[in-house]
């Protein structure tokens, strides 16, 4: 087990002045039967659900838990009071964990972010990102430090950056540029958490989105900007541009000091696999990346989406998209009445005769849905009783968390854990990776 | 005794979203195992952006030639010469479709179902036919002495008939 500790000092992690310091693993791994809020994680081969509880998740409840998971590896970020920290679990062959090394096994890691809050983290194929910022501490601290600190974000990478996924300089195509991990002649990568600037300082992250080998940041101004692959458009950088970036580069057409003003300011982003839906303040709905699949809800199938496009009509009128989740091959829209409906190739949740649509179509068996998740090939669903649903294809890696790899192509319910005693769960958050998910739940042990 | 039908060679590629994922690739190696292919040689290489182009020549102006030249050079990569009768028919079909997410639904005991990701990051390389497979070990192992391996065939199936 290796230990780092994140600072909010931006400059500590280039380099190798870097100390690991003395996390109690301990504080983990205590489990009592007062607790009531846990992480369920499921797949990467394992039949069974398994039940992740700890002292530090208890006390600080399921908004202070943030979940993310890779094609191969997974995060949980736990914020609060004294005890603070990131775990991480799966391969490590890019330095995905976080903990200073890479190796080609199942590993686990832990990351001290003691001071810290964390608002958000997302991985891709092998890279992760965690935002975060100070935590906020005593009154009187709070009189001697300017409130605009509490406000002041900031962005980690680690892991894999061939494609320049991380945004800190380097990649395949400027390997003159180093990253701090160990050499390994042409591979680029960085195992220890290290912070990503953005072009102009004031500016802040506040929300983090992962492809598999693509980055996309929103920031408090208004203004996307992206990092990585570029090749199918992930990048939306123009009708020109489909080569790969290493550092965080605007996003001019949905960008609020460029042409996004003329548009509208987005509110939401969802990326992953190869494209990127973004629902704007106006409840408009635009497409950039892949969409071979006619994923763009456009009625046709698009090779590549290089720039940012406006989805016209997506839905019936009568209906308000609050939400977006852009999967590999699908995309799905949540509504204001709780609606879902989905777009593309895949096991839908339409049923075993109908994997191809280019238009959107409402899941039927589908209500009441407040989140909405979705990943390469399957997705999940969380309703207002709290209950959570999958559906997608499976294979061996039980991804779906039915406990077997049967393919689902209708949404089928998630047994939890803790329901087999009779207890009541109910599922706060999903986070669906390649191989596996994860679930923060709540539950009443009475 | 008829005479033991006579061994081909293919080449594969196990690619770089597999290669980064070693229990996996381990897993896929079984697969090939216990498919009764033998592995006559085998290397791991990290290609630059010009071995790709050379390699995948022939798609140069198709939509996909950049990506697909960007994924070969995201990571290291194993290159196999896969020995068995039919093995170049043999190991397409336990590949699979190109496509992951379409093998997932169609064929889904096949590698690209099991380990394949995306259409992009499709996992898995078999040469096509006999002469694509001889000009392709050659790309990969220019090293490998064809005429001995083929004087060593005849001399095996010699003298077990």
């Amino acid at each position: 087990m290796n230990f780092v500790r994140l600072s909010l000092h931006r400059t500590l992690h280039r380099g190798s002045a870097f100390r690991p310091s003395a996390l109690r693993l301990s504080q983990f791994h205590t489990s009592s039967w007062q607790l009531k809020t846990s992480v369920v994680e499921w797949g990467s081969g394992s039949k069974e659900l398994s039940v992740y509880e700890s002292e530090s998740i208890i006390a600080h409840g399921p908004n202070k838990t943030c979940i993310a998971a890779g094609a191969s590896h997974r995060l949980i970020a736990i914020s609060g009071e004294g005890e603070a920290g990131i775990l991480g679990e799966g391969m490590n062959h890019s330095g995905q964990l976080g903990s200073g090394t890479r190796d080609d096994k199942w590993s686990v890691s832990a990351i001290d972010t003691s001071g810290m809050v964390i608002l958000d983290i997302a991985c891709g194929r092998e890279h992760s990102m965690v935002l975060a910022r100070a935590q906020e501490e005593t009154q009187d601290d709070q009189e001697k430090r300017p409130s605009s600190l509490l406000k002041e974000t900031i962005l980690f990478g680690f892991g894999n950056s061939m494609y320049g996924q991380l945004g800190l300089g380097g990649s395949k195509d400027t390997l003159t540029q180093e990253l701090a991990g160990e050499a390994v002649a042409g591979f680029v990568f960085e195992p220890l958490p290290t912070s990503v600037q953005l072009p102009e300082p004031g500016e802040n992250v506040v929300q983090v989105e992962c492809g598999l080998d693509h980055t996309i940041l929103r920031t408090d101004q208004g203004n996307l900007y992206s990092m990585g692959w570029g090749a199918d458009g992930q990048l939306g950088l123009g009708p020109e541009s489909s080569s790969d970036r290493a550092v965080p580069t605007l996003i001019d057409r949905l960008s609020w000091k460029a042409k996004g003003k003329e548009i509208g300011r987005v509110k939401e982003i969802s990326s992953s696999t190869d494209f990127t839906l973004a629902l704007l303040e106006n409840n408009q709905v635009w497409i950039w990346g892949n969409a071979e699949y006619g994923q763009c809800m456009m009625n046709k199938k698009i090779d590549r989406v290089l720039e940012p496009m406006h989805i016209p009509h997506p839905i019936p009128e009568t209906e308000t998209i609050t939400s977006v989740a852009a999967g590999g091959t699908f995309g799905l829209l949540l509504t204001a009445s709780g609606n879902v409906y989905t777009c593309g190739y895949g096991a839908l949740g339409l049923g075993r005769d109908k994997t191809q649509i280019l238009m959107p179509e409402r899941i039927p068996s589908l209500s009441g849905v407040r989140k909405i998740v979705a990943s390469t090939d399957h997705a999940a669903a969380i309703n207002d009783k709290g209950e959570l649903y999958t559906w997608g294809t499976c294979g061996e890696t039980a991804r779906l968390g039915h406990g077997n790899s049967e393919n689902c192509f209708e949404p089928k319910r998630v047994r939890l854990p803790q329901e087999q005693n009779g207890v009541k769960v109910i599922v706060r958050d999903v986070a669906l990776g390649q191989d596996s998910g994860l679930a923060i739940i709540e539950y009443d042990e009475n | 005794m008829p005479p033991r039908p006579l061994a081909q060679l293919t080449l594969a590629l196990i690619k770089p979203d597999l290669t980064a994922n070693r229990l996996k690739a381990n897993r896929v190696l079984g697969h090939i195992q216990q498919n009764d292919f033998t592995i006559v040689e085998r290397k791991t290489l990290l290609w630059s952006k010009t071995d790709a182009e050379a390699f995948y020549g022939e798609h140069r102006g198709k939509f996909f030639f950049e990506r697909l030249c960007g994924y070969m050079t995201s990571g290291h990569f194993h290159a196999l010469i896969l020995e068995k009768p039919n093995a170049i028919s043999d190991w397409r079909a336990l590949i699979g479709p190109t496509h992951p997410p379409r093998a997932r639904i169609h064929a889904s005991d096949s590698l690209r179902s099991l380990y394949g990701m995306t259409d992009t990051r499709n996992s898995f390389h078999g040469s096509d036919a006999v002469e694509t497979a001889k000009k392709e070990i050659r790309f990969f192992f220019p090293e490998f002495d064809f005429e001995r391996w083929e004087q060593e065939q005849r001399k095996g199936n010699t003298l077990e008939s």
